[in-house]
C-alpha cells in the first residue's frame, strides 16, 4: 500500500490554490456590508436571488439591497421550517378537534334518542337508533355464557323510539325479560317467594311457576321457573331486583313497541263502529222483512268484526301494561366434602414439583407480554436513534 | 493575531488577511468560485454577527474554519446535489485550468490540476481535511476544532485521503511506501 507524500501534496495543492484568482474587492465588500448590517435594524432584509452573487466579482451587485443578505437567507430557513412545524401542528390539532366535535356529536345524537320520551313522539326529532341502542322490535341484547360473559351483564331496558306518524299517540311498548339465576343449596325455595313477593309489591302477579325437586343426593340440583306480570313502570326496577338475588348467569329484555298495531286496531274499530252506527241507522228506516233481516245479518258481521278486534286490544293493552318477566332458577351444587387424607412425602415432593413447575410457566407466560412490549419499544429507539444518528452524521462532516 | 478584545475593527482587518486563504479553502472543497464566494460571504458575515462568541488567540482560525466548513458542508448538502455532479468536478479542474494560462503548463502545473482532479473525486468528509492541513497549514487538533470531530477522526481520515490520492494514477509520482508516509502522518 503507497501513500501520497505529504511536502509534494502540500506543495502541489497550495500551487493550485494560489492559482485561484480572488475577487479584488471580495473581503471589503463583505465587512462593508457586515457593518452596515450593525447600523440597521435585524428585521427587513432585503430579497435577492440565490444567485444574485454570480452576477458581481464580489458578490454583492447592489449595494442598497445586499446588506445582511446572506442572513436573511439563512434566517428565512427557519422562519419557514418553524412556520412549516406551526401549520402542521395547526392542521393536526384541527383534524383531532374536528374528530372530536364528531364524536361528542355522534354520543350526543345517541343520547338523545335513547333518551327520547315515550309520550309525544313529535317532539324526538332525533330518534335515529343507535348502533347500541335498544329499539323495538330489533329484539333483545343477551348476556350470558353464550354471549361470553359467565357471570352475565346488566342490560336495562331502555325506551325505545317512537314510529313516525304516531304523533300524539303514547308509545305502547311491549316489555320482555329473561334472567337466569343460580342460587345457594336450599336457596330456592326462598328465592321463589321473595320473587313473587317483589311482583306483588311492584303491583304485579305471577303468571306461573314451575318447581323441579332435586333428588335426596342433590344430584342433580332443584331448579324451577317462575314468569312474572310487571307493570310496565317498574320492569326496569323489578330486573334490578331480581340480579341481586342469586348469580345471574343470562340476562335478556327486550322491548317491542306495538304503538303501531295499538293504533292500527283502535282506527279499525272506530270505522267499524261507525259502520254499524250508519246500519242502525238504516235499521231505523228499513221497512220490508228482507231489508232488517239483511241489514241485520251486516250489524252481526260488524259487531263480531268489531269484538274480535276489541279482544286483540285487550290483549295489546294488557301486554303492554304488564311486563312479563321469566327468572329461571337453579341450584348450584354443593361442593362435595372433600377427603381428608395425610399425604406421603413423596406425595407432598410430587405435588409441589407440579406445583412449581406450573407456576414457573405461568410466570414465564405472564413475563412474556411485558418482555415483547418492552422488545418492541427497545426495538423502535434503536430504529429512531439510529435514523437520528445517520442524520446526524449526514449533516456534519 | 489575537482578538480577545472582540473589537470590530481589529476582527475587520483579521477577515481582510483571511479572506484570500478562506475564499480559496472554499473553492477547493466546493469547486466552484460562484459558490465560494457566496460561502465566505455568508461565513463571514456569520462570523462577524456572532463576533461576541469568538474565541482567542490560537483558536481564532480554526474557528473561522469551522463556520467556513459548516457554510461550504451546507452548499454541499443542500444546493450543490441538485446540480450535476460531474460538472463539479470539472469546474474543480476548470479553476486550475482558467487560472494558468497555457503557456505556464510545466509539468508541476500539470501535477497541481491532476492533484485538484483527484481532490474533486474525494467525497467531501476526506477532502475537507485534506484542503485544511496541506492547503491552511492547520494541524490536527485544529482541523478536530474545524470540522466537529475528535482528533484521531482526522488523523484516519487524512491517512485514508492519502491512501485513495496515491491510488489515482496521475498522482503515482507523489507516492511513497507505507511505512514512511504512516511516520509522516502520524507523527
Amino acid at each position: 500500500m503507497t501513500m501520497i507524500e505529504e511536502r509534494a501534496l502540500r506543495a502541489a495543492l497550495r500551487e493550485a490554490a494560489e492559482s485561484i484568482p480572488v475577487p479584488d474587492l471580495g473581503a471589503e465588500q463583505i465587512l462593508r456590508a457586515a457593518e452596515r448590517l450593525d447600523a440597521r435594524p435585524r428585521v427587513g432584509f432585503a430579497s435577492r436571488t440565490r444567485r444574485g452573487t454570480e452576477s458581481g466579482a464580489s458578490g454583492f451587485p447592489d449595494e442598497h439591497r445586499a446588506d445582511g443578505d446572506a442572513l436573511a437567507a439563512r434566517r428565512r430557513r427557519p422562519r419557514r421550517r418553524v412556520l412549516a412545524v406551526a401549520a402542521a401542528v395547526t392542521a393536526v390539532l384541527v383534524i383531532s378537534l374536528g374528530a372530536l366535535a364528531t364524536l361528542h356529536g355522534a354520543r350526543s345524537s345517541n343520547l338523545t334518542a335513547s333518551n327520547a320520551p315515550r309520550t309525544a313522539a313529535g317532539l324526538a326529532p332525533s330518534a335515529t337508533p343507535a348502533p347500541n341502542d335498544h329499539s323495538p322490535g330489533s329484539g333483545g341484547v343477551g348476556y350470558g355464557p353464550l354471549a361470553g360473559t359467565a357471570t352475565g351483564a346488566q342490560q336495562t331496558p331502555t325506551t325505545p323510539t317512537l314510529p313516525s306518524g304516531a304523533v300524539g299517540q303514547s308509545s305502547e311498548v311491549e316489555e320482555t325479560g329473561e334472567v337466569d339465576l343460580t342460587v345457594g343449596p336450599g336457596q330456592l325455595g326462598g328465592v321463589l317467594t321473595r320473587l313473587t313477593n317483589l311482583a306483588t309489591a311492584q303491583g304485579g302477579f305471577v303468571a306461573s311457576t314451575q318447581v323441579e325437586a332435586g333428588g335426596a343426593s342433590a344430584t342433580p340440583p332443584s331448579s324451577g321457573s317462575i314468569t312474572l306480570q310487571v307493570p310496565e313502570a317498574g320492569f326496569g326496577a323489578v330486573v334490578a331486583q331480581v340480579r341481586t338475588f342469586g348469580k345471574v348467569t343470562l340476562l335478556t329484555t327486550k322491548g317491542t313497541d306495538v304503538t303501531g298495531q295499538y293504533v292500527d286496531l283502535q282506527a279499525r274499530i272506530a270505522a267499524l263502529t261507525a259502520s254499524r252506527q250508519q246500519y242502525l241507522t238504516i235499521m231505523t228506516k228499513a221497512s220490508s222483512i228482507s231489508d232488517i233481516l239483511a241489514v241485520q245479518a251486516q250489524l252481526d258481521s260488524l259487531q263480531t268484526q268489531i269484538e274480535q278486534l276489541q279482544g286483540q286490544l285487550q290483549v295489546l293493552t294488557s301486554e303492554t301494561t304488564y311486563g312479563t318477566l321469566v327468572v329461571a332458577l337453579s341450584e348450584h351444587a354443593g361442593h362435595p366434602a372433600p377427603v381428608h387424607h395425610r399425604p406421603s412425602g413423596i406425595d407432598r415432593a410430587w405435588h409441589g414439583a407440579l406445583s412449581g413447575f406450573a407456576a414457573a410457566f405461568d410466570g414465564l407466560i405472564r413475563i412474556a407480554g411485558p418482555a415483547l412490549f418492552v422488545l418492541l419499544c427497545v426495538a423502535a429507539l434503536a430504529v429512531l436513534g439510529r435514523w437520528a444518528w445517520r442524520e446526524t452524521r449526514r449533516r456534519t462532516l | 493575531m489575537t482578538h480577545g478584545s472582540k473589537d470590530a475593527g481589529d476582527l475587520g482587518g483579521w477577515l481582510a488577511e483571511s479572506y484570500d486563504r478562506s475564499f480559496r479553502t472554499a473553492c477547493l472543497l466546493l469547486g466552484n468560485r460562484a459558490d465560494a464566494e457566496e460561502a465566505v460571504q455568508e461565513a463571514f458575515l456569520r462570523a462577524w454577527r456572532f463576533r461576541a462568541s469568538l474565541g482567542t488567540g490560537a483558536s481564532l482560525t480554526p474557528w473561522l474554519y469551522r463556520v467556513v466548513v459548516n457554510t461550504c458542508w451546507s452548499k454541499l448538502r443542500r444546493e450543490v446535489p441538485h446540480r450535476d455532479r460531474r460538472a463539479d468536478a470539472s469546474g474543480l479542474d476548470g479553476i486550475a485550468s482558467t487560472a494558468i494560462s497555457p503557456e505556464e503548463h510545466s509539468g508541476r502545473d500539470e501535477l497541481s490540476r491532476s492533484l485538484v482532479r483527484a481532490l474533486g473525486e474525494l467525497p467531501a468528509h476526506l477532502r475537507v481535511v485534506v484542503v485544511l492541513r496541506y492547503y491552511a497549514d492547520l494541524n490536527d487538533g485544529q482541523i478536530a476544532i474545524a470540522i466537529g470531530r475528535r482528533p484521531g477522526t482526522v488523523k484516519s481520515r487524512l491517512h485514508e485521503a492519502r491512501s485513495r490520492l496515491a491510488a489515482n494514477a496521475e498522482l503515482r509520482g507523489l507516492a511513497v511506501e507505507d511505512d514512511d508516509a504512516a511516520e509522516e502522518g502520524f507523527s
